[in-house]
């Protein structure tokens, strides 16, 4: 009986691990995707301003939710993501709008990759 | 799995045992692995253990498929060859594990048994037993098992309510012998009150 009870806990804990990373990561990559998105669209109105606090706050929200983010995922997976989005910081506020486009999309692109990879779907698991 | 060695594990319980220790592993060796992943494979790991454990306890044929049977090798002083050859053992494995038994003429065993964890169990003929207090008819007094009411100076309360005595008779019993708590290493007592005091050396005592 005991070691039923054992096996119900963990069983608990195993199921309230994989929610809560799944629900981490899926709200960390939902926020970061929608401020690139902000960030693209401003690129395509060429609205410099707009663009780089878009780039900044993705930057900036990465930074802070990076260490949870790597409990439930592969740190190295989230190299090229952090390299992108630092990369179209540095192009707008050097004024190169048109070569800060295809980093977001890249970084898009990642962020949506590693989301379907680690995902907790049965292609995954298997 | 409970109190057990390795060697005294069911195949099972062994594989467990090495995937949870190799799983552990990777994320402590591994920085870019994040720990959530090892933890929750380990407690999975450990889930299934005790799901079969389960299943095992309460099925026959599970058990059978599992942890195997036990086999009878010599049946009334015969030694059965087709058994050996199933369980793959050999006579010279046989006559060791027997040795270990303290049996060195085969023509003395009545049963033995493989058990699955790959133990020898002997049933000797009732002519080469060795003769007890009953056969003898011999009035034996009952046993009591020993339990320590005194360890490294120190009473052991839990022992106490085992026994069902208090602190009173230990006491009691250290002032028969003339000697302190303090001075005792090791001192047990069963429930008829036999006890069996071991002093602490001298420099141990404070």
């Amino acid at each position: 009986m005991k070691r039923l009870i054992a096996a119900l806990i963990l069983l608990g804990l195993i199921i309230g691990i994989c929610c809560i990373g799944n629900r981490t990561v899926t709200d960390i990559h939902a926020k970061t995707y929608k401020i690139l998105d902000e960030c693209e669209k401003a690129i395509l109105s060429q609205n410099k301003a707009k663009a780089l606090s878009a780039a900044r706050s993705a930057v900036s929200y990465w930074k802070k939710r990076r260490l949870l983010l790597c409990a439930f995922v592969n740190h190295s997976r989230y190299t090229e993501t952090e390299i992108c989005l630092v990369k179209i910081c540095k192009l707008i506020s050097g004024n190169t709008l048109s070569e800060a486009l295809p980093e977001c999309a890249e970084a898009k692109v990642i962020l949506k990759e590693i989301y379907s990879e680690q995902r907790f779907k049965l292609e995954n698991i298997l | 799995m409970g109190k057990r060695q390795i060697g005294d594990m069911q195949p099972s319980e062994l594989v467990i045992t090495l995937l949870i220790s190799e799983i552990a592993a990777i994320p402590l060796q591994d920085t870019t692995q994040p720990i959530a992943s090892g933890i929750v494979a380990i407690f999975t790991l450990v889930i299934l253990e005790i799901a079969v454990s389960i299943i095992a306890m309460k099925s026959f044929f599970a058990r059978k498929l599992l942890s195997g049977k036990s086999a009878v090798v010599i049946k009334n002083g015969e030694i059965d060859q087709h058994a050996m050859r199933r369980i793959r053992l050999t006579v010279i494995d046989l006559i060791e594990l027997l040795r270990s038994q303290n049996v060195f003429d085969i023509s003395t065993v009545a049963f033995a048994v493989i058990e699955v964890n790959g133990d020898l169990s002997v049933l000797l003929k009732s002519e080469n037993l060795p003769v007890t207090a009953g056969d003898l008819n011999i009035k034996s007094e009952p046993d009591g098992l020993p339990l320590p009411v005194i360890c490294d100076g120190k009473i052991v309360n839990e022992t106490l309510t085992s026994l069902e005595i208090d602190r009173k008779k230990i006491l009691k019993c250290l002032k028969k012998e003339k000697l302190r708590e303090s001075d005792v290493f090791l001192m047990t007592m069963d429930r008829y009150g036999n006890t069996n005091t071991v002093k602490k050396r001298e420099g141990r005592k404070k």
